[in-house]
């Protein structure tokens, strides 16, 4: 799972006949570097807070794979909220992300409800959703939300009152980033190894009739499951709006729903590994996103990297068994 | 607006070259997911496909050429997905869904490395049938399609014939069921599966190529847009049956091309968003009505192989 990224630029790089050892070395400078470890860590902490929401979901069984359209419409409706506030100062930020993570949760539960009264697989609708999430944004992007002043289809941008500041100047690196990343290692490894509710949801996750058993609604997980990680991919969306952009932009989310998945569920084993493997994603991307400008590599290479980490964790995904 | 004739031949013809890609597709879905396997890797063979078709008729200008390059590349990734759903008995839905990713990635990576990024290059298309009967111009109008038209109508009623009346239907039903039983039967499940998945890559091959070069003359990045995923849907909303099948395939075949006939009438604004997400928002809206129920194959989806 750890080398598929490479293991799949490589390829590709044979395939354009570009110099291999030459763009291995970009990968590493680019993720790895010391200028570059700012950049890094801006890139992993999407995935991080992503991958720690679906931690839960994943200790049930529940398999969102829609991260990415949550994260997206979560940063939208943070933006919109935003423009609405205008300058509210430190108040008017935490609304903003209170809301991005209230609309990320909302287009998880639908999929959520559908599984839980009509047993539709999660999976395939949350992929659905995923897509439906990225023409709704392109609609009021283009549409309703648009700045008119701007060439591209993207929101104003926001009052600087608003933003997160950054807390080293000349680098994107702020506060809530390095908060985050705290709370969600320690959080995840809390959860996952030493609460009761975790060993709750891992019986939920057993199936329906185990969790009854033990007097646990598997509705009621798969509800709360969902709507939780909605809720951190929202809000990763919402950080991505006030920290890095100032405004929502269609490409805001650059597969960090994706690739959040292998994270979330190899920490959903050990969670110790949460935060290494969210910095080291976040490292390769950024180093990819590199070598793309430097050899201008078509940008279908995020694509085939994402769908060789997520075959490479299959062995890791049992469905429950209700 | 109005109904004439002209206008409801154009809506019948333009609803069979929407439905013609979906029931190549759906149609051996149906035989794999009646055999215990849900292919969601569907949609990115289809792309797949459709790359293949497109890059060899640009070289050879032989479009009959880029359809067996589709046909042969389309089969070789299904056997893939076959292999990790089967052999190595991982989640199909999860296997399905990574190799539609790949697929994805590596089809708009290649086309942008073999292709570049000028203007879209043209190619000679697989022709329709020209099907003249002079008296009525309406039925020539539709009956002029591309000969993949008529193999996809007949393929669920074939389908049908070989499940219901077929020695190799009983075991595909089978394997299907009860792998255990089948297996202690003599059937090798996990053989007779991978071969339908094989098959099944050949049709959602051809259905890719039919796309490209039978109608865009080009490729475009994700130029499946869901069709694949809608298919496997459809299978489900059909309950498994072949001649449910086809009708489902049509009506929503249908709703499509009276949706596109709407838009360019101009008399309601409809986003093009819209439009793009259809195969989609079907997609959802059918595995939102579905429950699972007596039909459904009872292996589906679980990496049971018997014995």
């Amino acid at each position: 799972m750890i080398l598929s990224p490479i293991a799949v630029t490589s390829m590709f790089m044979l395939i354009s006949s570009t110099n291999l050892a030459e763009a291995l070395y970009w990968i590493f400078w680019g993720g790895f570097s010391p200028t570059q470890i700012p950049e890094a860590m801006v890139r992993a902490t999407p995935i991080l807070i992503t991958a720690f929401g679906l931690v839960p979901a994943y200790l049930a069984r529940v398999w969102n794979i829609g991260s990415e359209g949550q994260i997206l419409l979560g940063s939208i409706a943070s933006a919109w909220i935003g423009l609405y506030l205008g300058g509210t100062g430190i108040l008017g930020s935490l609304l903003s992300i209170a809301f991005g993570g209230f609309c990320g949760a909302i287009w998880a539960l639908i999929p959520g409800l559908l599984r839980a009264f009509i047993g539709a697989n999660e999976v395939f609708t949350t992929l659905m959703m995923n897509y439906l999430g990225s023409y709704l944004a392109s609609y009021l992007l283009q549409g309703p939300l648009r700045n008119p002043s701007s060439l591209f289809p993207e929101t104003a941008t926001l009052s600087r009152d608003l933003w997160i500041e950054p807390l080293i100047p000349g680098t994107r690196v702020n506060t809530p980033m390095l908060l985050t990343a705290a709370i969600a290692g320690a959080a995840s490894y809390i959860l996952v190894v030493r609460s009761t509710i975790g060993v709750k949801l891992r019986i939920a996750g057993e199936g329906v009739e185990k969790a009854k058993y033990f007097g646990i609604s598997a509705k009621k997980v798969i509800i709360a499951t969902m709507a939780f990680s909605g809720f951190a991919s929202g809000v990763a969306g919402s950080l991505e709006v006030l920290s890095i952009h100032h405004r929502a932009l269609p490409s805001i989310s650059q597969g960090y729903g994706y690739l959040a998945i292998p994270v979330a569920i190899i920490s959903s084993y050990e969670p110790r590994l949460i935060l290494p493997l969210s910095i080291y994603l976040g490292g390769v991307m950024n180093g990819v996103g590199i070598l793309q400008m430097l050899f201008s590599i078509p940008s279908g290479i995020s694509y085939a990297i994402l769908g060789a980490l997520l075959m490479a964790c299959l062995p890791m995904v049992k469905r429950s068994g209700g | 607006m109005i109904m004439d004739q002209g206008f409801i031949a154009s809506l019948i013809s333009s609803t069979l070259i929407i439905a013609t890609p979906i029931l190549l597709v759906s149609s051996l879905e149906l035989v794999s997911q009646r055999s215990g396997v849900i292919n969601l890797g569907v949609e990115g063979v289809m792309l797949l496909g459709a790359f293949a078709a497109y890059i060899v008729t640009l070289q050879t200008s032989e479009p009959y050429l880029g359809l067996l390059a589709a046909v042969a590349s389309g089969s070789i990734l299904s056997f893939i997905f076959g292999i990790l759903a089967i052999y190595m008995r991982f989640d199909q839905i999860v296997a399905g869904i990574s190799i539609s990713m790949f697929s994805l990635g590596l089809t708009s990576y290649l086309y942008r490395i073999s292709v570049g990024y000028g203007p879209l290059q043209k190619i000679v298309s697989l022709e329709r049938m020209e099907i003249s009967i002079p008296e009525i111009p309406i039925i020539s109008e539709i009956l002029s399609q591309n000969f993949l038209t008529y193999i996809a109508l007949l393929l669920p009623l074939v389908i049908k014939v070989i499940l219901d009346r077929g020695s190799v239907g009983i075991l595909i039903k089978a394997s299907g069921e009860d792998p255990n039983r089948a297996c202690r039967l003599g059937v090798d499940v996990s053989r007779l599966r991978i071969s339908l998945l094989a098959l099944e890559g050949i049709a959602a091959g051809a259905s890719g190529a039919l796309l490209s070069i039978g109608y865009y003359s080009s490729f475009l990045e994700n130029m499946t847009a869901g069709r694949g995923y809608l298919a496997v849907a459809l299978v489900i909303l059909s309950g498994w049956s072949p001649i449910k099948l086809l009708l489902a395939s049509i009506f929503f075949s249908l709703l499509e091309a009276s949706q596109l006939r709407l838009q360019a009438s101009g008399v309601i604004e409809i986003p093009y968003q819209f439009t793009l997400a259809i195969p989609y928002i079907s997609t959802l809206a059918i595995l939102a009505i579905y429950r699972k129920n007596i039909d459904s194959p009872r292996s589906l989806g679980s990496s049971e192989r018997g014995c």
